[in-house]
């Protein structure tokens, strides 16, 4: 998938940051959770879904450890991550008023 | 002990069928069979609980793998009826009393049951016209007719639900 002028949900960007040294589902979520400060929790459903995707788009891999499954974003996932954060810098620096574009 | 009940709940307001099934665990009374209209509870501690549905219907393996993911999280999946997945944690014991937590995640499930109430209308709606164009319409057919209208109601409430998980997106 192409990462150019795409546009981040808050789960996608939050998985691709958490995820990247490898963990488990559930793993995933608490990062996310940790990382967010408990702002962000992400249900069963759509953590199942959204890696999903991301696997199919290549932006997450996934290995089998036993009975579990491992997640770890890609350098193309990690690459969008990088381009969301600077589009939200972007966004930030602009209700600042302190942005020279 | 057990005891069966026999409730009607429509497929567009979930909410009210997880809400009663929540007041009857504060009752003492757990979800451990479904079928048509008739629900089956055994006698537990009464206690605060939560359940959710899930919707999958494809794959055996596919479906026991979403199954074990999602269990992982804390969640008891219960039953499995025609595609509903019913799941059921004790409050607190999740992170999330829900399973999608963002409007994309739900958008992608109520798309999943727009396209299959659609289809299931126009399919009875077909077998409706199959009968008439035969002879008059008949019982069959006017159980058909009544399932598609049914069912098109259905597809319309959850497209009534969508433009609101759309409007949150944009």
């Amino acid at each position: 998938m192409e990462t150019d002028n795409l546009r981040l949900s808050e789960s996608t960007y939050a998985i691709l940051l958490a995820a990247r040294n490898p963990l488990h589902g559930y793993g995933i979520m608490l990062r996310v959770k940790q990382m967010s400060a408990g702002r962000i929790v992400i249900g069963p459903g759509t953590m199942y879904g959204a890696l999903k995707k991301l696997i199919a788009d290549g932006w997450v891999s996934v290995e089998s450890a036993g009975a579990q499954k491992l997640y770890t974003t890609t350098s193309v996932g990690l690459a969008a991550a990088r381009q969301e954060f600077e589009r939200l810098n972007l966004l930030v620096k602009m209700y600042g008023g302190d942005h020279d574009a | 002990m057990r005891k069966v009940e026999w409730r009607l709940f429509f497929a567009w307001n979930e909410e009210a069928e997880l809400a009663y099934l929540e007041q009857r665990a504060r009752e003492g009374w757990l979800l451990t069979g479904y079928l048509p209209l008739r629900y089956e509870f055994r006698q537990a501690e009464p206690g605060e609980y939560v359940y959710q549905f899930d919707y999958f219907n494809g794959p055996y393996a596919a479906g026991e793998e979403r199954k074990a993911f999602i269990t992982a999280f804390g969640w008891e999946h219960i039953l499995s009826f025609a595609g509903w997945q019913y799941y059921r944690a004790r409050k607190g014991t999740v992170e999330s009393d829900e399973l999608y937590t963002d409007a994309a995640s739900l958008q992608g499930k109520y798309n999943h049951l727009l396209r299959l109430f659609a289809g299931l209308a126009v399919t009875n709606l077909a077998m409706a016209a199959s009968v008439l164009s035969r002879s008059s319409i008949g019982v069959p057919g006017t159980i058909n007719l009544a399932v598609a209208l049914l069912l098109t109601y259905a597809a319309y409430r959850t497209w009534r639900r969508l433009r609101v998980y759309r409007d949150q997106l944009r």
